[in-house]
Protein backbone atom coordinates (compact mmCIF):
# COMPACT_ATOMS: atom_id res chain seq x y z
CA UNK A 1 0.00 0.00 0.00
CA UNK A 2 1.55 3.44 -0.91
CA UNK A 3 0.29 7.12 -0.02
CA UNK A 4 -1.09 7.87 -3.42
CA UNK A 5 -3.81 7.61 -2.47
CA UNK A 6 -3.94 11.54 -0.65
CA UNK A 7 -4.31 10.23 2.64
CA UNK A 8 -2.42 12.32 4.87
CA UNK A 9 -0.01 10.80 7.74
CA UNK A 10 -0.63 10.44 11.37
CA UNK A 11 1.15 12.90 13.67
CA UNK A 12 3.91 9.98 14.75
CA UNK A 13 4.29 8.44 11.12
CA UNK A 14 4.78 12.30 10.25
CA UNK A 15 7.56 13.11 13.10
CA UNK A 16 9.07 9.60 12.39
CA UNK A 17 9.61 10.30 8.28
CA UNK A 18 10.99 13.76 9.47
CA UNK A 19 13.32 12.49 11.70
CA UNK A 20 14.69 9.67 9.18
CA UNK A 21 15.01 12.11 6.72
CA UNK A 22 16.67 14.76 9.65
CA UNK A 23 19.31 11.49 9.92
CA UNK A 24 20.34 10.55 6.89
CA UNK A 25 22.20 7.61 6.52
CA UNK A 26 22.68 7.52 10.73
CA UNK A 27 18.54 7.18 11.17
CA UNK A 28 17.99 4.00 12.98
CA UNK A 29 15.66 3.12 16.30
CA UNK A 30 17.66 4.46 19.06
CA UNK A 31 18.97 7.57 16.99
CA UNK A 32 15.31 8.33 15.52
CA UNK A 33 14.18 7.95 19.56
CA UNK A 34 17.07 10.56 20.71
CA UNK A 35 16.13 13.08 17.97
CA UNK A 36 12.54 13.06 18.55
CA UNK A 37 12.95 13.26 22.59
CA UNK A 38 15.62 16.33 21.91
CA UNK A 39 13.31 17.95 19.22
CA UNK A 40 10.05 17.98 20.85
CA UNK A 41 10.25 16.29 24.69
CA UNK A 42 8.33 13.10 23.43
CA UNK A 43 9.55 9.83 25.66
CA UNK A 44 8.55 7.57 22.89
CA UNK A 45 9.46 3.67 23.88
CA UNK A 46 11.67 1.74 21.33
CA UNK A 47 8.41 -0.51 20.59
CA UNK A 48 6.18 2.67 19.39
CA UNK A 49 9.15 3.62 17.25
CA UNK A 50 9.51 0.24 15.91
CA UNK A 51 5.83 -0.64 15.41
CA UNK A 52 5.40 2.45 13.58
CA UNK A 53 8.73 1.84 11.24
CA UNK A 54 7.54 -1.33 10.58
CA UNK A 55 4.27 0.02 8.86
CA UNK A 56 5.89 2.70 7.23
CA UNK A 57 8.00 0.09 5.54
CA UNK A 58 4.77 -1.83 4.66
CA UNK A 59 3.65 1.21 3.24
CA UNK A 60 5.82 1.68 0.42
CA UNK A 61 7.14 5.02 2.75
CA UNK A 62 10.71 3.69 3.94
CA UNK A 63 12.86 1.05 3.05
CA UNK A 64 15.25 -0.84 5.77
CA UNK A 65 18.45 -2.81 5.49
CA UNK A 66 20.20 -3.94 8.55
CA UNK A 67 23.69 -3.49 9.50
CA UNK A 68 26.22 -5.17 11.16
CA UNK A 69 26.22 -6.81 14.72
CA UNK A 70 28.05 -5.16 17.55
CA UNK A 71 29.25 -6.69 21.08
CA UNK A 72 27.80 -3.78 22.59
CA UNK A 73 24.45 -4.96 21.62
CA UNK A 74 24.22 -8.30 22.38
CA UNK A 75 25.92 -9.32 18.97
CA UNK A 76 22.29 -7.63 17.08
CA UNK A 77 22.39 -5.93 14.06
CA UNK A 78 21.06 -2.20 14.30
CA UNK A 79 17.91 -1.87 11.76
CA UNK A 80 19.17 1.40 9.10
CA UNK A 81 16.07 3.26 7.30
CA UNK A 82 15.95 5.40 4.30
CA UNK A 83 12.86 7.59 3.11
CA UNK A 84 11.73 6.87 -0.45
CA UNK A 85 10.02 8.64 -2.95
CA UNK A 86 6.26 8.03 -1.68
CA UNK A 87 7.70 8.86 1.38
CA UNK A 88 9.14 12.39 0.79
CA UNK A 89 5.64 12.91 -1.05
CA UNK A 90 3.60 12.25 1.88
CA UNK A 91 5.71 14.37 4.27
CA UNK A 92 5.77 17.39 1.65
CA UNK A 93 1.75 16.64 1.27
CA UNK A 94 1.30 16.16 5.16
CA UNK A 95 3.43 19.30 5.93
CA UNK A 96 1.36 21.34 3.01
CA UNK A 97 -1.86 20.36 4.09
CA UNK A 98 -0.60 22.09 7.97
CA UNK A 99 0.62 25.02 6.52
CA UNK A 100 -2.18 25.90 5.39
CA UNK A 101 -3.95 25.13 7.82
CA UNK A 102 -1.99 27.18 10.13
CA UNK A 103 -1.79 29.86 7.58
CA UNK A 104 -5.98 29.79 8.25
CA UNK A 105 -5.76 29.84 11.59
CA UNK A 106 -3.36 32.58 11.10
CA UNK A 107 -5.70 34.53 9.06
CA UNK A 108 -9.15 33.92 11.63
CA UNK A 109 -6.44 35.12 13.83
CA UNK A 110 -5.75 38.88 12.40
CA UNK A 111 -9.45 39.15 11.45
CA UNK A 112 -10.83 38.42 14.54
CA UNK B 1 10.39 -19.11 31.92
CA UNK B 2 11.28 -15.78 33.38
CA UNK B 3 8.73 -13.09 33.01
CA UNK B 4 10.74 -11.02 30.60
CA UNK B 5 11.40 -14.13 27.98
CA UNK B 6 7.60 -14.45 28.51
CA UNK B 7 7.09 -10.60 27.41
CA UNK B 8 9.60 -11.23 24.88
CA UNK B 9 7.75 -13.86 23.36
CA UNK B 10 4.98 -11.56 23.09
CA UNK B 11 6.75 -8.98 21.46
CA UNK B 12 8.23 -11.30 18.56
CA UNK B 13 4.76 -11.90 17.80
CA UNK B 14 3.80 -8.55 17.44
CA UNK B 15 6.88 -7.45 15.47
CA UNK B 16 8.91 -9.11 12.21
CA UNK B 17 12.46 -10.90 13.24
CA UNK B 18 14.04 -8.21 11.97
CA UNK B 19 12.49 -5.28 14.18
CA UNK B 20 12.62 -7.92 17.18
CA UNK B 21 16.30 -8.03 17.03
CA UNK B 22 16.75 -4.14 16.33
CA UNK B 23 15.06 -3.49 19.11
CA UNK B 24 16.43 -5.90 21.46
CA UNK B 25 19.41 -4.60 20.64
CA UNK B 26 18.89 -0.98 21.06
CA UNK B 27 17.59 -1.92 24.70
CA UNK B 28 20.75 -4.03 25.21
CA UNK B 29 23.23 -0.81 24.12
CA UNK B 30 21.03 1.88 26.13
CA UNK B 31 21.64 -0.19 29.25
CA UNK B 32 25.13 -1.25 28.38
CA UNK B 33 25.23 2.59 27.99
CA UNK B 34 23.10 3.49 31.72
CA UNK B 35 25.50 1.04 33.34
CA UNK B 36 28.57 2.66 32.55
CA UNK B 37 26.73 6.29 33.56
CA UNK B 38 24.40 5.35 36.54
CA UNK B 39 25.43 2.19 37.92
CA UNK B 40 24.03 -1.36 36.70
CA UNK B 41 21.32 -1.42 38.80
CA UNK B 42 19.77 1.75 38.16
CA UNK B 43 20.76 0.16 33.98
CA UNK B 44 18.72 -2.84 35.11
CA UNK B 45 15.50 -1.39 36.19
CA UNK B 46 15.56 1.41 33.10
CA UNK B 47 15.97 -1.88 30.85
CA UNK B 48 12.74 -3.84 32.59
CA UNK B 49 10.75 -0.56 32.32
CA UNK B 50 11.72 0.14 28.82
CA UNK B 51 10.90 -3.69 28.11
CA UNK B 52 7.77 -3.41 29.63
CA UNK B 53 6.25 -0.15 28.14
CA UNK B 54 7.48 -0.96 24.54
CA UNK B 55 5.62 -4.34 24.48
CA UNK B 56 3.40 -2.20 25.90
CA UNK B 57 3.08 0.06 23.55
CA UNK B 58 3.51 -2.42 20.83
CA UNK B 59 0.37 -4.34 21.75
CA UNK B 60 -1.79 -0.73 21.88
CA UNK B 61 -0.81 -0.04 18.47
CA UNK B 62 -1.42 -3.06 17.19
CA UNK B 63 -5.25 -3.28 19.07
CA UNK B 64 -5.90 0.38 17.41
CA UNK B 65 -4.61 -1.39 14.01
CA UNK B 66 -6.97 -4.02 13.80
CA UNK B 67 -10.06 -2.21 15.27
CA UNK B 68 -9.45 0.63 13.07
CA UNK B 69 -9.58 -2.12 9.94
CA UNK B 70 -12.23 -4.27 11.78
CA UNK B 71 -14.91 -2.24 13.87
CA UNK B 72 -17.39 -5.18 13.90
CA UNK B 73 -14.78 -7.61 15.65
CA UNK B 74 -14.14 -4.47 17.87
CA UNK B 75 -17.84 -4.55 18.85
CA UNK B 76 -18.00 -8.32 19.10
CA UNK B 77 -15.53 -8.42 21.39
CA UNK B 78 -17.62 -5.72 23.08
CA UNK B 79 -20.83 -7.42 23.09
CA UNK B 80 -18.54 -10.33 24.89
CA UNK B 81 -17.63 -8.21 27.49
CA UNK B 82 -20.74 -7.35 28.49
CA UNK B 83 -21.42 -10.74 28.73
CA UNK B 84 -18.61 -11.63 30.75
CA UNK B 85 -20.06 -8.07 33.24
CA UNK B 86 -23.51 -9.62 33.28
CA UNK B 87 -22.30 -13.08 34.19
CA UNK B 88 -20.05 -11.63 36.88
CA UNK B 89 -22.40 -8.76 38.40
CA UNK B 90 -24.77 -12.11 38.90
CA UNK B 91 -22.22 -13.76 40.68
CA UNK B 92 -21.61 -10.81 42.78
CA UNK B 93 -25.02 -9.53 43.46
CA UNK B 94 -25.88 -13.12 44.37
CA UNK B 95 -24.04 -12.94 47.60
CA UNK B 96 -25.01 -9.37 48.80
CA UNK B 97 -28.03 -8.97 47.33
CA UNK B 98 -30.33 -11.66 46.00
CA UNK B 99 -33.20 -10.28 44.80
CA UNK B 100 -31.37 -8.02 42.72
CA UNK B 101 -29.68 -10.71 40.90
CA UNK B 102 -32.46 -12.58 39.44
CA UNK B 103 -32.57 -12.64 35.40
CA UNK B 104 -35.39 -10.67 35.20
CA UNK B 105 -34.54 -8.40 37.70
CA UNK B 106 -34.74 -4.25 36.41
CA UNK B 107 -32.61 -3.11 39.07
CA UNK B 108 -29.92 -5.86 37.92
CA UNK B 109 -29.66 -3.85 34.83
CA UNK B 110 -29.26 -0.73 35.96
CA UNK B 111 -26.25 -1.12 37.95
CA UNK B 112 -24.70 -2.82 34.78
CA UNK B 113 -24.98 0.44 33.14
CA UNK B 114 -21.31 1.99 34.40
CA UNK B 115 -19.90 -1.12 33.16
CA UNK B 116 -22.06 -1.24 29.18
CA UNK B 117 -20.39 2.49 29.22
CA UNK B 118 -16.85 1.87 30.45
CA UNK B 119 -16.83 -1.24 27.79
CA UNK B 120 -18.31 1.14 25.25
CA UNK B 121 -15.91 3.87 26.21
CA UNK B 122 -12.77 1.64 25.74
CA UNK B 123 -14.48 0.47 22.46
CA UNK B 124 -14.80 3.92 21.20
CA UNK B 125 -10.78 5.17 21.85
CA UNK B 126 -10.02 2.73 19.48
CA UNK B 127 -12.82 3.30 16.99
CA UNK B 128 -15.91 5.97 17.54
CA UNK B 129 -18.10 3.57 14.94
CA UNK B 130 -17.43 0.39 17.67
CA UNK B 131 -19.79 1.81 20.70
CA UNK B 132 -22.63 2.72 18.16
CA UNK B 133 -22.14 -1.22 16.85
CA UNK B 134 -22.41 -2.72 20.26
CA UNK B 135 -25.26 -0.49 21.07
CA UNK B 136 -27.27 -2.08 17.92
CA UNK B 137 -26.06 -5.36 18.52
CA UNK B 138 -27.57 -4.94 22.43
CA UNK B 139 -30.51 -3.24 21.01
CA UNK B 140 -31.15 -6.36 18.78
CA UNK B 141 -31.00 -8.79 21.34
CA UNK B 142 -32.84 -6.89 23.88
CA UNK B 143 -35.99 -6.59 21.16
CA UNK B 144 -35.13 -10.36 20.00
CA UNK B 145 -35.28 -11.65 23.79
CA UNK B 146 -38.37 -9.54 25.08
CA UNK B 147 -40.58 -10.77 22.17
CA UNK B 148 -39.64 -14.44 21.82
CA UNK B 149 -39.29 -15.38 25.40
CA UNK B 150 -42.10 -17.24 26.86
CA UNK B 151 -40.84 -16.03 30.24
CA UNK B 152 -43.11 -13.69 32.33
CA UNK B 153 -41.34 -10.37 32.46
CA UNK B 154 -41.99 -7.03 34.05
CA UNK B 155 -42.66 -3.88 32.36
CA UNK B 156 -39.81 -2.34 34.14
CA UNK B 157 -37.53 -5.00 32.77
CA UNK B 158 -38.43 -4.74 29.46
CA UNK B 159 -37.99 -1.28 29.90
CA UNK B 160 -34.68 -1.34 31.14
CA UNK B 161 -33.58 -4.11 28.74
CA UNK B 162 -34.07 -2.04 25.72
CA UNK B 163 -32.56 0.88 27.60
CA UNK B 164 -30.32 0.55 29.68
CA UNK B 165 -27.50 -1.26 26.88
CA UNK B 166 -28.13 0.67 24.10
CA UNK B 167 -28.19 4.13 26.62
CA UNK B 168 -24.94 2.92 28.42
CA UNK B 169 -22.99 2.34 25.04
CA UNK B 170 -24.66 5.46 23.59
CA UNK B 171 -22.97 7.39 26.88
CA UNK B 172 -19.68 5.43 26.32
CA UNK B 173 -19.39 6.81 22.45
CA UNK B 174 -20.10 10.15 24.14
CA UNK B 175 -17.12 10.39 26.95
CA UNK B 176 -14.80 8.59 23.88
CA UNK B 177 -15.74 11.27 21.38
CA UNK B 178 -15.27 14.05 24.34
CA UNK B 179 -11.98 12.81 25.12
CA UNK B 180 -11.06 12.32 21.35
CA UNK B 181 -12.07 16.18 20.86
CA UNK B 182 -8.69 18.55 21.20
CA UNK B 183 -9.71 21.82 23.69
Amino acid sequence: MTERDGTLLGTLEHLILLAVLALGAEAHGMTIRDELHSRTGRDLSFGTIYVTLQRLEAKGLVTASMGAPTPERGGRAKRFFKITTDGRRAVRRSQDALNAMTAAWRDARTNS
Amino acid sequence: MAPLNLIGRALSCLLEDEYCVALMGDLAEERARRARADGPHQAARWYRTEFCRSVAAAIRQRLAETARSAPWSLAIGAYTLVGVLEVTMRLLLSRVWPDVAQPASALRIVVELPGIALIAYVAGRFDRRAPLLLGAMMLFAAISITTLSTETMSTAFIVAYLTIGPGGAVLGARFARARRTPA
